[in-house]
């Protein structure tokens, strides 16, 4: 085969072969599908999360000899992930695709709330967004200089949009998200930085495992008991998709739900 | 635009594009059908029409030109029974046919909030009453069934004089998230596509002088998107395994602020 062809045949294969990836919260769910489905069309990856061994054990499924990387870094702490940024860029480069997936999700009648569940929805979910990034904007916008793809992705859900009684911290957490991707976008996209914001409905992870008060977590599993919710690996197609297409072409902001799931939420 | 879809993931449908003619629509037939779908074209403009569907015949597709006023209900049921003769029964609906007219409120253009209304809002709906049915046939025999709309970031910006486009756009991406309530249960998919600047026909109806140059500057100004960036999207969410719905997708060209 000619030369010319084979690299054809590469940019169908492999997109994103060059691109540098960053996922946090990747060592399940929606983070580690994407990681994979980044991984799998060519992209360096760099998976961070708070579990050393699970996250090491999706690094380690990555499929043929692309790059990957794995550190423990809890979004929170912002010197831990400045130290993940630093390593990530010695092991496998600048970062020019970043996936700020990292949330937890817990549940109940506000007035009765832990205070600490709150707190931690919040800092997680908001805090740990802002600190992802800032911390790796400068790399973006550098990586974006030249007409180049960069991607600053930010996992929503639409508990963002929809409102659903006894999850009132977890959807102003989302909102929060929202506002922050939208306004990111005006902001920093006129610089090449393509912000998006992906609005998944109900897809199969742990996300809420922890839930201890019982409507909130029989609420949540009757949500999740329709038939065909979404897998992990669907929302990644759509992640993976959109930082597919060609640098000019931002799909900024995506919903995604199970068919079935028509009607949701209170409203 | 380099394509991204693979293969035929589109193989066996029966689709139906309204505004086939130009821009989005055109290029959205076009790359339904090099992904395998039987396309039924719709537009006013015959030739035009003609010329898409020899395009795609003569890249092995199949697609039947069927010149039609959507503003037209008694047409488009028409439409839709040489379709279901010709073709089969529709599957994925793209109702897309729109226009675009800007003025101030106070010049009393009703003409051209009539032409909007007619369009974006009865033509969609002329569009719904013609095929809801089919794609409720499809959903309910458990084979993919897709409505998919073309709004405009016009739907949730506030753009001065844009007040009636904006308006029949809100309507769309509204009647999106309460048509799911309807059709999810039944397996019927309903998206509907925000796109910012595209570089189609659409803004040469529009008079006002300031609205054109907004546009013209965006065109020049930044990479805008190109009809192909949107037919490849609007392809993807088609292509989707059958239970997973992508409903509601903003593209915009990454510079572009508004
Ligand atoms: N271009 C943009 O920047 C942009 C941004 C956001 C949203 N949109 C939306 O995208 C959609 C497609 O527009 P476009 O940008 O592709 O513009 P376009 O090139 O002007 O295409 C409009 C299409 O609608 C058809 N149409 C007009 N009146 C019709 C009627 N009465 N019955 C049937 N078909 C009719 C036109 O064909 P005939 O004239 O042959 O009938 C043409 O095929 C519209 O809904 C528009 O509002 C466009």
């Amino acid at each position: 085969m000619p030369f010319v062809d084979q690299i054809t045949l590469e940019d169908n294969r492999y997109p994103l072969r060059h691109r540098v990836a960053v996922i946090t919260g990747a060592e399940s769910g929606i983070g580690a599908a994407t990681a994979a489905a980044l991984h799998a069309r060519g992209a360096a990856v760099a998976l961070l999360g708070l579990d050393g061994r699970r996250l090491e054990e999706q690094r380690s499924r990555l499929p043929g000899d692309g790059l990957s990387f794995a550190a423990v870094a809890d979004v929170t702490d912002r010197q831990a992930m400045s130290r993940a940024r630093r390593q990530i860029m010695d092991s496998i480069g600048v970062p020019d695709l970043v996936v700020s997936n990292a949330g937890v999700m817990n549940g109940g009648p506000l007035r009765d709330a832990d205070v600490h569940d709150m707190t931690q929805m919040i800092e997680v979910n908001v805090l740990g967004m802002l600190h992802t990034a800032q911390l790796f904007l400068p790399d973006l916008e550098e990586a974006a200089v030249g007409s180049r793809p960069s991607d600053l992705i930010f996992i929503g859900s639409i508990a963002g949009e929809v409102l659903f009684p006894n999850f009132s911290v977890y959807g102003a957490s989302q909102a929060a998200i929202a506002q922050l991707a939208r306004t990111l976008r005006a902001e920093i996209g006129p610089n090449g930085v393509r912000v998006k914001l992906v609005e998944a409905g109900v897809t199969l992870t742990r996300l809420g495992k922890g839930i201890s008060d019982r409507v909130a977590r029989r609420e949540l599993e009757d949500l999740r008991e329709i038939d065909l919710p979404l897998t992990p690996d669907e929302v990644a197609d759509a992640v993976a998709f959109a930082a597919t297409l060609p640098p000019h072409v931002n799909l900024s902001e995506l919903t995604v739900v199970p068919t079935k799931h028509g009607r949701l939420g209170a409203v | 635009m380099s394509t991204l879809i693979a293969g035929t993931p589109l193989a066996g449908r029966v689709a139906v594009v309204t505004g086939a003619s130009s821009g989005i629509g055109e290029a959205t037939a076009e790359r339904f059908a090099e992904l395998g779908a039987k396309v039924a074209l719709l537009a006013r403009r015959k030739d035009r029409l003609e010329d898409v569907a020899e395009r795609i015949t003569s890249k092995g597709g199949i697609a039947l030109a069927l010149p039609t006023d959507v503003t037209d209900r008694a047409a488009v049921r028409a439409a839709a029974e040489r379709i279901s003769v010709e073709l089969g029964n529709v599957d994925l609906v793209f109702a897309n046919a729109g226009v675009q007219l800007i003025s101030e409120i106070g010049d009393l253009k009703t003409e051209d909030w009539d032409a909007q209304i007619d369009l974006n809002i009865k033509g969609v709906m002329n569009t719904i009453q013609a095929f809801v049915g089919s794609l409720e046939a499809a959903g309910t025999d458990g084979r993919p069934a897709d409505l998919i709309t073309t709004s405009s970031i016009a739907a949730t910006r506030v753009l001065e004089k844009f007040q009636v486009y904006s308006g029949t756009k809100a309507y769309i991406s509204h009647i999106t998230r309460l048509l799911r309530t309807e059709l999810g249960r039944k397996n019927v998919r309903v998206s509907t596509v925000e796109p910012g600047m595209v570089n189609t026909e659409l803004p040469d109806h529009v008079t006002d002088p300031d609205a054109s140059k907004l546009m013209a500057d965006l065109i020049h100004q930044i990479d805008v998107l190109q009809s192909a960036d949107v037919a490849e999207t609007v392809s993807f969410v088609a292509a989707l395994p059958k239970h997973v719905n992508l409903t509601e997708l903003t593209i915009l060209p990454t510079a572009q602020i508004i």
